[in-house]
């Protein structure tokens, strides 16, 4: 199937963040929260990122 | 299908099949209805329940959880059957644009419109192409990646990815929107060139046959109208056969897919006054995912039925 990578990709962000929804889950302060908050949306950007990149390389 | 099939020989009762089909819609929108309802509804209300009876933070936390998953695990089921749906339509309104074209442009050719015709053989190549390669493959492809990101941008209450969600929903809108205009830009441009040129065509078959053969030559001239009307009518019945067996395919998904976009958007506006914002998020979201397969259906849809409709009006402007 030639739109593989799109879901691929889709899967990859999805993974990430159903890893940060459970680390959520575990923290109860707010430091710890604004933290995870800081990981869990560089984690997700840079998911974002590598599907546009995908997106790119393929197209042209 | 197979009501189709008796109407086309006379067998069909209508009154009877007209009520056997409210039942069946009736039972059809009870069990869809009931099951979203269940899926969005009952999560929400749970979850209102446990942020009373939950004490800590983090138990709080870990129950919205486990109630978006659950949630989000029926409404995937719901997805998967559209989807399914979705691709079963494509295939057969490829098969039917497959088998359905070749005998219209035939016929067009065997009534006058062999300039026509030549120029709509290739379109068929071309919406059979566009809908098994671009809205069967991509399309759907598409669809499933903005569910796909419905549920990781609602799994958790600290990542949201809404316009990731909204970008994918306007490539498919502009997609479709662009390949609908540019093969309908095609097909007029193409059916008035050669209306133009099959027109001149049987006028010099006329012109010849009442000068080159004598005495007879001006009947035989007359009744080339007559022969290619006939053709034309044969013609036109196949064509407004083929767009009633397109109809046929097309209804029964297209209204459970409209009914199951009510029964989330009805359900998103039910839990709203819950106040359980990501689950509300959710369904519209989910419920967009929904109508994008739709969107590709229906695009897969209009491609074939322009290209009968000009097979028809190809065939009626030849005679002019």
């Amino acid at each position: 199937m030639g739109a593989q990578w799109l879901l691929d990709s889709v899967r990859t962000i999805a993974a990430a963040t159903a890893v940060v929804a459970v680390a959520e889950c575990a923290v109860s302060d707010s430091a710890s929260d604004s933290n995870l908050r800081l990981v869990c949306g560089a984690v997700a950007a840079s998911s974002i990122l590598q599907l546009l990149s995908a997106c790119i390389q393929r197209l042209f | 299908m197979q009501w189709m099939l008796s109407a086309l020989s006379g067998e069909l009762d209508f009154a009877e099949w007209f009520l056997s089909l409210l039942n069946q819609g009736k039972d059809a929108f009870l069990q869809g209805f009931s099951y979203i309802m269940a899926a969005i509804i009952a999560p929400a209300a749970v979850l209102m329940l446990l942020k009373f009876a939950l004490p800590g933070a983090n138990a709080q936390k870990t129950a919205a959880f486990v109630c978006r998953l659950s949630c989000i695990a029926s409404l995937t089921a719901v997805f998967t059957r559209m989807q399914s749906i979705s691709e079963a339509l494509l295939h057969e309104v490829s098969a039917l644009s497959n088998v359905l074209t070749p005998v219209l442009i035939s016929s067009a050719a065997l009534a006058g419109a062999e300039t026509s015709a030549a120029f709509l053989s290739p379109m068929t190549a071309l919406c059979a192409n566009l809908t098994e390669n671009m809205l069967a493959v991509w399309g759907i492809a598409i669809s499933s990646a903005a569910s796909g990101i419905a549920i990781a941008g609602n799994l958790s209450s600290t990542i949201q990815l809404k316009r990731l969600h909204s970008m994918l929903k306007r490539i498919l809108h502009w997609g479709t929107g662009g390949l609908l205009a540019a093969f309908t830009a095609i097909l007029t441009l193409q059916g008035r060139l050669g209306a133009g040129r099959d027109s001149a065509a049987t006028r010099t078959a006329r012109y010849a046959i009442e000068n080159l053969i004598p005495v007879v030559g001006g009947n035989v001239s007359d009744s080339l109208d007559s022969l290619l009307s006939t053709a034309q009518m044969v013609k036109n019945a196949l064509g407004a056969s083929g767009l009633m067996l397109l109809a046929c395919v097309f209804i029964e998904p297209v209204i459970k897919m409209i009914g199951t976009i009510l029964f989330v958007h009805f359900s998103a506006a039910i839990i709203e006054p819950l106040g359980e914002e990501s689950l509300i998020s959710f369904a519209e979201q989910f419920a967009d995912s929904i109508e994008m397969l739709l969107i590709t259906c229906t695009t897969a849809v209009v491609l074939c039925m322009l290209l009968i409709g000009s097979c028809i009006s190809t065939v009626g402007s030849s005679l002019r």
